[in-house]
């Protein structure tokens, strides 16, 4: 069964994107998404031991992803499950707040598709 | 003495003749002689003379004649004792008048001691005593003869003519006069003289005896002197315009000035019955005050406090007081004095500065305020602006990725252009942010070692450039005081631009410098790049002002604008010079700590 990919955001173009970039790089995954926080949340719950990654966008209405990152740590199940934070925001406080909160990967939602494209490559090397 | 000499030759005649005549008859004239004088001495011998005569006599009492034997005995007994009485007078005189020699040449030498000199009427020194040697200087020897005005320079305290009619009429005449000795030391003397006439009644000497007063002129100077200055000193601190008081420790007022009177609207009159401390200070400064006049001690003679005075229409006003203390002569408290200020106007203006300052607090903090709200604008707005051009750039890109066989080469290029466009402006709000950061961002100024900092964004560009030939120079251990974080944005900005701006260069050759000058260190980061024209220099500070074209050089223009914000943070300046082809010296400065 190949590995399931959790994509969480509530912009439907970025989540278009990220699909995009993760056909490009043509592995075989298995992409769930969730549109807020809470979505996601359940999602994480039902699969959380398929799960391989996943690609979590920072700011979200509702439950944003430092909130939902926090919840998924506090579970003793899920420590070690890889989470990136994906994100337009390259502020340096929003690195420093993912990492404190638990984040494996920080994932810059940059417009230069190829460049997102292999940053993406990079951290799923690094997973699989 | 003739009848106790008569019995003694009665006894003795009848068996030794007249020869006791002699013998008994001279020591008694001789002593009567130097007891009583010549003339009882003649009349002893004449009694004498008489007394044998006597017994030669018969006893029925009529005059007989004498045996001539006796007779001459008797007669030249008479006149050898006679001459006999005035040897004796002249020896004892000339003894006498010998002793009283020798008593008044000591008396002499006693009045020799103390000063007078003798002069004649023209005023030339006949004697001169050793008191005046002392006072003057000059022996006897040295002065005889001359003229004592000259020679002692003496300037008189009355007119010369007044002091010669006063001797004259009246025979003498005392008074000051100032005299130079020998040493040519000023000596304050009195003088007294007495002029002596003869028999014709002309004047023949004059006699001065003097008494040197210098000491006590000089002891009585120092002391008009000082009452002098006491009065003068007393007369600054009467007209002085600020305020002085003295006040015992009882409660009682001294000597205050009328700057004093003026403040308390006391005259000195009033002030005299009043209280300092209980009449003039209100109840609530009271204890203040005691405790800061206990602080006086020998070693501290001064204080300095804030209180108020009530006045004497019951208003109050705010002073200072520099307050001192004044020991008496055994060490006890004898008084206090003070210097005092009307601070009213400072009070008023500490209110003021005080309002200034609550106010400055406040209309900070909304500034602060406003700079956080500025910050989380520009956030969200860059933040929100980013996703709908990443969705242009993204989807565009997959057009002409994975759609390419569908479309004209027209149609390839319009797509080309709308991604770059998407990423430029990506570029321009990230720019828009970071600047926005810079400019609200406290600096934390500490000690940094610039060229460390230097040494460290150089490597990290020497490593993302594609030029190899670059000569880098850093002067060693730039030390300033800055926020380090901010100073390596700047450098990074700065030196960036150097790289870039070389890079088409052959030999490229950057160098980071400090100048020393007379208003302190000047940094500069200088090249050898493509320069830029020299008229546009203050432009190249302002945001998204570039001088090159993207076909050029890349860039958005916002880097040396956030390098202007950093150094305005750090009270800095920066300026650039440059010309076209020459290259290109930025140069700064940061605040002195």
């Amino acid at each position: 069964m190949p590995s399931t990919i959790l994509i969480i955001d509530d912009n439907e173009d970025d989540i278009l994107l990220t699909k995009f970039a993760l056909k490009k790089i043509g592995k075989e995954f298995l992409i769930e998404t969730a549109k807020s926080g809470e979505a996601g949340l359940t999602l994480i719950l039902q699969d959380k031991n398929n799960l391989k990654l996943i690609l979590l966008d920072l700011k979200m209405y509702g439950m944003d992803g430092l909130e939902l990152l926090k919840k998924i740590r506090s579970d003793g199940t899920m420590l070690n499950l890889p989470v990136a934070i994906v994100t337009h925001s390259n502020l340096k406080s929003d690195r420093v707040a993912a990492e404190k909160a638990g984040a494996n990967y920080y994932l810059n939602k940059t417009p230069d598709l190829n460049k997102f494209k292999s940053d993406l490559e990079h951290i799923l090397n690094c997973i699989i | 003495m003739v009848a106790l000499a008569a019995i003694i030759h009665l006894l003795l005649v009848r068996s030794f003749g007249s020869l006791p005549l002699f013998i008994v008859m001279y020591p008694q004239v001789l002593i009567v002689v130097s007891v009583a004088g010549r003339g009882p001495g003649i009349l002893s011998t004449i009694l004498s003379a008489l007394t044998i005569d006597y017994l030669f006599m018969t006893p029925s009492g009529s005059l007989e004649i004498l045996a001539t034997n006796d007779a001459i005995a008797v007669g030249i007994f008479s006149c050898t004792s006679i001459a006999l009485c005035f040897l004796a007078e002249h020896i004892h005189r000339a003894k006498r008048d010998q002793a009283v020699n020798v008593e008044r040449e000591k008396d002499m030498a006693l009045l020799d001691m103390s000063s007078f000199m003798i002069m004649d009427p023209d005023r030339r020194i006949l004697r001169w005593s050793e008191g005046n040697h002392l006072l003057y200087g000059y022996t006897a020897d040295e002065v005889r003869a001359q003229n004592c005005r000259d020679m002692l320079q003496t300037v008189f305290t009355e007119p010369l003519e007044k002091i010669d009619k006063e001797l004259h009429e009246l025979g003498h005449w005392s008074g000051d006069a100032i005299r130079i000795g020998k040493d040519g030391a000023k000596l304050f003397v009195t003088l007294l003289w007495a002029l002596r006439r003869g028999e014709s009644g002309r004047p023949e000497s004059i006699l001065e005896v003097n008494t040197n007063n210098t000491k006590r002129m000089i002891v009585e100077n120092i002391l008009l002197e000082s009452t002098r200055k006491n009065e003068f000193l007393a007369g600054i601190v009467q007209n002085s315009s600020q305020p002085f008081g003295l006040g015992y420790p009882d409660g009682r007022l001294g000597f205050i000035n009328k700057a004093f009177e003026e403040l308390t609207g006391y005259t000195q009159d009033e002030l005299n019955l009043l209280d300092w401390n209980t009449d003039l200070t209100p109840p609530e400064w009271r204890e203040l005050e005691m405790q800061k006049l206990r602080e006086l001690q020998p070693t501290v003679k001064a204080v300095s406090y804030e209180k108020e005075y009530i006045r004497k229409n019951g208003s109050r006003v705010p002073i200072e007081l520099r307050t001192h203390i004044k020991y008496d002569v055994l060490g006890n408290l004898e008084y206090y004095y003070a210097f005092i200020t009307d601070i009213t106007e400072r009070k008023k203006s500490e209110k003021e500065i005080l309002n200034l300052n609550k106010n400055l607090i406040v209309r900070n903090a909304e500034l602060q305020n406003l700079a956080r709200e500025q910050e989380s604008f520009v956030y969200s707005i860059s933040h929100d602006l980013r996703a709908p051009l990443r969705a242009i750039s993204g989807f565009s890109k997959i057009l002409v990725d994975d759609y390419i066989d569908k479309l004209d080469i027209q149609c390839r290029d319009y797509l080309n252009r709308i991604n770059n466009g998407a990423i430029t402006m990506t570029s321009l709000i990230d720019d828009l942010l970071r600047i926005s950061r810079v400019s609200n961002q406290n600096i934390e100024p500490i000690d940094c070692d610039l060229s460390e900092i230097a040494n460290e964004v150089i490597k990290n560009l020497k490593t993302n450039s594609s030029v190899n030939n670059i000569t880098t120079i850093v002067a060693p251990e730039m030390q300033a005081v800055a926020d380090p974080s901010l100073i390596k944005i700047a450098l990074e900005n700065i030196l960036g631009n150097a790289f870039k701006f070389t890079a088409k260069k052959n030999g490229a050759h950057i160098e980071f410098g400090v100048l020393e000058m007379d208003n302190g260190k000047v940094y500069f980061v200088k090249d050898n790049g493509a320069g830029f024209n020299s008229d546009y220099a203050a432009k190249i500070f302002f945001p998204f002002q570039r001088l090159h074209s993207d076909n050029e050089y890349e860039g958005t223009g916002i880097g040396l604008a956030i390098v202007e914000r950093i150094i305005r943070h750090h009270d800095g300046k920066i300026w650039a010079e440059s010309a076209i082809d020459q290259g290109t010296i930025i140069y700064f400065t940061l605040r002195k700590y």
